[in-house]
């Protein structure tokens, strides 16, 4: 294992709002880690900055010991939590898209992976249902080999029987030398494939901890360590 | 990549484009038939001789309307050519897909590039399709050999260098950097428009407008110095503001500094919603 991600007093204003505050953190490869927090805890905030997306205010985030730009798109997959496939697109031209720019794209198992969830592939992305564009965004992203793989909200349109399919496919398709970030709010769900989980509110780290280790020292599942600390105070 | 990006970019242009250049050929042809029976066509029979007013009156009427209606076509077509450069940046760069193009291993300058070079090839498909288009409508009317029997390109480029003080090279010139500029301000003013947090439309149509306030300005102060300097530059030269190639260094340069600041702005300061 080495350090793949890594984010230095990394901080990123939206105005007079902190979206991120001073933001450490180390992420090594051959690990599923699970980004949580609350709504506007500025997960997305810091999967755009890895992607290049938005740029910080100040400090710096790393991958592979690069910022990002062109070199680490090459080896990063982002499956962002938006509708950003040309919806007038068939589902096999976004594969062809795919395939002629990233040469970590494997076809083959895209075409798979449509037939085995029910997706048809010469459709238009703008004739599916939203689980399926979904499914489809999913695909693409997982259909790369990539070092790192950021996913935002990779399960929050789809159904429950699709959820463990999704999962199932991430675990199968990821390769062991790899990074796997997951963002989510579903953690009962995804819980059972995380080695790591980085606790995030209001912009800074809480925790960033393995999985079994919150288990063993709280005697809880993350889910319901997550219900605790961030329980809403509310009186009744 | 930038191959690739290119044919993308056309692809994804080019879906309703063809259909209204041929819509405007078209209409060339159909506007010129039209013509050709108000000034040739046979007056209707008038068996008990009164209706030669009103079929007069028609025909004044057919002339008027069809003219009206291929105007409004040629300029919609110019318009929606544009429309369709501006949406599509601001979709693909600045809006959802932004999030597939901005992660694509090639960089900025690239992305830029291919849209400002499709971009490019539309307009200049938008110009040829008027021309053709133009020429039909001459000559299908049957007037036509006569119009361009008429124009005589020499004394065109004199009376330009005369009155403008504009020579052949410089025109070409001028067209082609204010095309590349016209359409880069466009960009530009979307990526400056983009860095704000909020009312990102807002802003970006304030930084057009001030943008055209200052291109204007320094355009005025152009035309002064070059009045000031010279003797023999006509009115209407004074009036337009075109003075040779100051104006044309000028479009040169506006349209290297909107591609320079779309670029920097895509490279450092992206602000993706």
């Amino acid at each position: 294992m080495s350090v793949i991600f890594e984010c230095r007093k990394l901080t990123k204003q939206f105005g007079t709002v902190t979206a991120l505050n001073n933001v450490d953190l180390t992420l090594e490869t051959g690990r599923i880690v699970g980004l949580l927090g609350p709504n506007g805890s500025g997960k997305t905030t810091l999967l755009k900055l890895a992607n290049g997306l938005l740029k910080p205010t100040s400090g710096e985030i790393l991958i592979n010991g690069i910022k990002p730009g062109p070199v680490t798109k090459s080896f990063v997959s982002y499956l962002p939590d938006a509708n950003y496939l040309m919806d007038w697109m068939k589902v096999s031209t976004l594969v062809e898209f795919f395939r002629d720019f990233y040469r970590d794209f494997d076809a083959q198992r895209a075409f798979d992976l449509l037939a085995d969830l029910g997706v048809p592939a010469d459709a238009p992305l703008k004739t599916l249902s939203k689980g399926n564009k979904e499914k489809v965004q999913l695909i693409l992203a997982m259909s790369r080999r990539a070092y790192v793989y950021f996913l935002d909200e990779p399960i929050g349109g789809v159904d429950p029987a699709a959820r463990d399919y999704i999962l199932g496919t991430i675990l199968r398709n990821y390769s062991e030398n790899a990074l796997v970030l997951i963002s989510t709010h579903l953690i009962a769900d995804v819980e059972r494939v995380l080695d790591e989980a980085v606790l995030l509110n209001s912009g800074m780290v809480m925790d960033h901890r393995p999985v079994d280790d919150i288990r063993e020292t709280h005697g809880m599942s993350v889910d319901e360590y997550f219900r605790e600390v961030f329980r809403c105070s509310v009186n009744y | 990549m930038f191959g690739k990006l290119l044919k993308y970019e056309l692809r994804s242009t080019s879906r309703f484009m063809w259909i209204l250049y041929c819509a405007v050929i078209c209409a060339g042809l159909i506007s010129g038939l039209t013509l050709r029976f108000v000034i040739f066509g046979n007056e209707a029979p008038q068996p008990d001789g009164s209706s030669i007013i009103s079929v007069e009156g028609f025909k004044a009427v057919l002339a008027t309307i069809s003219i009206s209606v291929y105007v409004l076509l040629i300029v919609a077509m110019e318009v929606l050519t544009i429309v369709m450069i501006v949406l599509r940046f601001w979709k693909n760069m600045l809006g959802g897909e932004g999030y597939l193009m901005h992660t694509l291993p090639v960089p900025s300058w690239m992305l830029v590039t291919s849209k400002t070079v499709i971009a490019i090839l539309w307009e200049l498909m938008a110009g040829i399709s008027a021309l053709i288009s133009g020429t039909l409508v001459l000559l299908t009317s049957g007037i036509g050999f006569e119009i361009l029997k008429e124009i005589n390109l020499r004394e065109m480029f004199a009376d330009l260098r005369e009155f403008m003080n504009i020579g052949p090279t410089q025109l070409v010139l001028l067209a082609v950097f204010a095309g590349i500029a016209g359409i880069l301000q466009f960009y530009f003013s979307m990526a400056l428009g983009n860095l704000a947090n909020k009312n990102k439309v807002l802003f970006s149509v304030l930084a057009y407008l001030g943008i055209n306030v200052a291109v204007s300005v320094i355009r005025g102060i152009i035309s002064f110095i070059g009045i000031s300097l010279s003797s023999h530059i006509g009115a209407t030269g004074m009036m337009v503001g075109i003075i040779g190639w100051p104006t044309v260094i000028l479009y040169l340069l506006m349209a290297v500094g909107f591609f320079f600041g779309t670029y920097l702005i895509m490279e450092n300061r992206l602000n993706l919603e």
